[in-house]
């Protein structure tokens, strides 16, 4: 064998080997700034022994004797502030606030606690709290004041559901009365899925930190360019990779979704942008098919009626879980999924 | 060199490990949803809680007040309550999703109802059952307890909002023409009512004929056209006082008027020695200006949103067209092409499209198409539609429909701007030329 053959399957194997279970190469001139010292057993009562000499011991102060009054003042309790009222003019058209965040969409508990004592919502003031007075002659409604009520404790959210089934009159076209309509509305935009805002975020990092450096202060801070390689690649090893399903294997994750989707899924199509707004609604399960956490909106872009579009398939995923169809043997493929809601093709 | 080695080093670890994870997917399987139900959204109105004065007849009157309302937009389905697991008694008890849920509802209405004298407060809240939250804030409306159908409208309303991300339409009014007799001797007299054709009110006695009113941008007057005189004219007159005044004394036929957005200005048509043209008439200082002319008809203007073009109808291309032309008049652009003949083209609140009747092979259809004739789409057709308008959100058009034969009869219908829900409106008497307000203040 020729002696350079034989040199370089040495290196190599020297290199993969360091690469495989670590080498002294990667261990860090400076020295380890962990000390490390020696111990040894010791029982219950020499440790005792050894604490009553050197730990100080906390002592409380004593108490001042504390003469009971014969008649204990009435403690009043401050009156509660009264809550504050707002007003909404009429014509402000934010009547209705919007909702929380969608990605804080409350912890997941198994049931509803019927036995809890309901909760005191705060809601409304006394009525002699509200502001306006009325006019004597309220034959109009100018007077009429609209007032947000404080919004009730949000119900934590519940996942397992019963199985539903489409109400009798639904239909999947729209027909009108002049035979002549056609359907020319088409989606507005493409909605090209991103990867879940986690994976952006890693992403972002990884493209940023390898900076170009000028060149004098790159010699100095290779150490810190090969920690980021080492970081980077330590990153993306978070998010576990999924099973590499066959075709196949997709095709019936993808119609066990499908078929369960065309059951629960109600876009709003009578409303506008009904029929073009394409939802990307991300999954996570567990291995029996249950959803872990809700639903997550992935679209990347927001619009007129977006929001009831993004309800309307969250409502259609948790009214269908669980998702016990799903083969548990190819979990990891189907572990997360991807849902992107299209109703272009249900208008007609 | 000691650093050249690390990256190789690096680098081959890197390399490996992108050749040991080509077996495993990096993303989750993407799965694309193209078909589901299209259904009216199932909603349950729980038993409002009531509170003071209140007597379990005005909460029934206030809540179904609120269901009817949602449930006529053809967008919304009731649970009926005989079906719900939960009463739900007091409106400050938090909810039970389960109950809700297991019987299908997506979205609950809690609210209470509280009267005190004279005095009426209605409270509300909105929940998504599935997602078990609240969807927006509370509210509280209060007024006099005369205006409780007022108040359930603007319940129903900003439900309405949130459920669909729309403007609203609930609490409107409509004014139009009720008609009484055969049709050789028909009593026509405006009428102004609320958009679902509660609290009727006559405008004006049956003496006169009276044609096509129309709203002010504010809702507080109208204008219309009337033969007081023996001659058609252009009237004004305040729907609470009923003061009126003709608009334009000068000699000739006025009507098809309309006002301009900023209800500063309405524009009509105006018939002299035989020739129909569009006029704008300055409110304040009754300066009447002339936007048309030539020997043809042109008739039925109707303002863009933004005040600065107007669609009409003419004829000067042989049939009836639809043309738009600047606010200020000038050359106009024929913007509909299909066969047959178009008219009363309305201008939506949104800006978006033009509502318009049409008449082809001996049918009429209600019809909407793209301010540039584009997309355009029939959403009726019967023996007669005529007069479309527009609800105040652009969703909802109302018309009136004339059925054949001696004894037939103009009646008002409304219909989804798609062409869903096509249902009659519930009038006094036979009614026809509709014309829906903006959102009441």
């Amino acid at each position: 064998m020729d002696i350079g053959v034989k040199i370089s399957g040495t290196a190599h194997a020297i290199l993969i080997s360091i690469a495989i279970f670590g080498a002294p190469i990667f261990s860090s001139d400076e020295e380890n700034p962990i000390q490390i010292s020696e111990v040894s057993l010791i029982s219950l009562e020499e440790f005792e022994l050894l604490t009553k000499e050197n730990m100080p011991v906390f002592q409380s102060e004593p108490e001042p004797e504390v003469q009971e009054p014969e008649l204990e003042p009435e403690v009043q309790e401050p009156e509660p502030e009264p809550e504050v009222q707002e007003i909404i003019n009429e014509s402000d058209s934010d009547l209705i606030a919007p909702i929380a965040d969608e990605d804080n969409l409350g912890e997941l508990t198994p049931e509803f606690n019927e036995n809890a004592a309901p909760k005191a919502a705060e809601i409304i003031s006394d009525v002699s709290n509200e502001a306006p007075e009325e006019p004597a002659d309220i034959g109009a409604l100018e007077d009429t004041s609209f007032e947000k009520v404080n919004g009730a404790d949000e119900e934590k959210l519940e996942i397992e559901l019963n199985e539903n089934t489409p109400a009798e009159e639904s239909t999947t076209q729209i027909v009108t009365e002049a035979e002549e309509q056609k359907s020319d509305l088409v989606p507005s935009r493409t909605s090209k899925p991103k990867s879940r805002p986690k994976n952006l975020k890693t992403t972002k990092e990884i493209a940023i930190k390898p900076k170009l450096k000028p060149k004098e202060v790159v010699e100095a801070e290779k150490d810190t360019t090969a920690e980021s390689i080492l970081e980077s690649l330590k990153e993306k090893k978070e998010p576990e990779p999924f099973l590499n399903l066959t075709p196949a294997q997709k095709e019936s994750v993808g119609n066990i979704i499908r078929n369960k989707m065309r059951l629960c899924w109600n876009p709003p199509v009578g409303v506008e942008n009904g029929l073009t707004n394409v939802m990307i609604l991300g999954l996570k399960f567990d291995i029996d098919g249950k959803l872990v956490e809700s639903p997550v909106n992935l679209t990347p872009n927001s619009g007129v009626g977006s929001l009831q579009a993004f309800e309307a398939a969250r409502r259609a995923v948790i009214r269908c879980s669980p998702y016990n169809e799903l083969d548990p043997e190819i979990y990891d493929g189907w572990k997360e999924l991807n849902l992107k809601f299209n109703p272009k093709n249900m208008g007609r | 060199m000691k650093y050249f080695i690390k990256i190789v080093i690096i680098g081959l670890v890197f390399f490996m490990s992108k050749v040991l994870t080509l077996s495993a997917e990096t993303k989750p399987l993407m799965i694309e949803i193209t078909q589901g139900i299209i259904k009216p959204m199932p909603i349950a109105l729980s038993q409002f809680t009531a509170i003071g004065d209140t007597t379990p007849q005005y909460v029934d009157q206030i809540t179904s007040v609120i269901m009817a309302d949602l449930v006529g937009s053809g967008l919304f389905r009731e649970i009926p309550r005989s079906a719900h697991v939960s009463a739900n008694t007091n409106f400050n008890n938090p909810v039970k999703f389960s109950d809700w849920r297991v019987i299908n509802v997506d979205a609950l209405i809690t609210g209470s109802v509280n009267i005190q004298g004279d005095k009426l407060i209605l409270q509300f809240r909105l929940f998504d059952v599935f997602a078990q939250k609240p969807l927006g804030e509370g509210l509280q409306f209060q007024a006099s307890i005369g205006n409780w159908r007022r108040m359930a409208h603007k319940i129903s309303d900003a439900v309405y909002s949130r459920l669909t991300g729309e403007a609203a339409y609930f609490d409107s009014r409509v004014v139009y023409i009720s008609e009484q007799g055969p049709k050789n001797a028909r009593k026509k007299r405006l009428t102004i009512m609320d958009y679902d054709g509660a609290n009727s009110r006559f405008l004006t006695d049956d003496n006169d004929i009276v044609l096509a009113p129309r709203f002010s941008p504010n809702n507080e007057e109208i204008v219309y056209t009337s033969y007081e005189t023996g001659v058609p004219k252009v009237y004004l007159m305040n729907v609470d006082t009923l003061n009126k005044r003709v608009l334009d004394d000068q000699p000739g036929m006025t009507f098809a008027p309309r006002f301009s957005p900023d209800g500063r200005n309405v524009v009509m048509s105006l018939t002299d020695r035989g020739n129909t043209d569009i006029y704008s008439v300055v409110l304040e200082s009754r300066r009447k200006t002339r936007l048309t002319s030539g020997p043809s008809i042109d008739t039925a203007p109707s303002f863009s949103p933004d005040g600065k073009q107007i669609v009409f109808e003419s004829d000067r291309g042989g049939r009836q067209q639809i043309y738009i032309m600047s606010s200020s008049g000038g050359d106009a652009t024929r913007i509909s092409f299909g066969k047959g003949s178009y008219g009363t083209p309305v201008w939506s609140p949104r800006g978006d499209m033009i509502a318009f009747t049409k008449i082809s092979q001996g049918r009429f259809h209600i019809g909407v198409m793209r301010t540039d004739g584009s997309n355009e789409r029939l959403l009726t057709a019967s023996f007669l539609d005529e007069g479309p308008t527009w609800s105040p959100n652009g969703r909802v058009i109302m018309f009136f429909r004339e059925s054949a034969g001696t004894n037939g009869a103009p009646e008002i219908f409304s219909v989804d701007v798609t062409g869903r829900n096509l249902k009659r409106v519930k009038t006094i008497q036979n009614g026809s030329d509709p014309s829906w307000s903006g959102l009441l203040k």
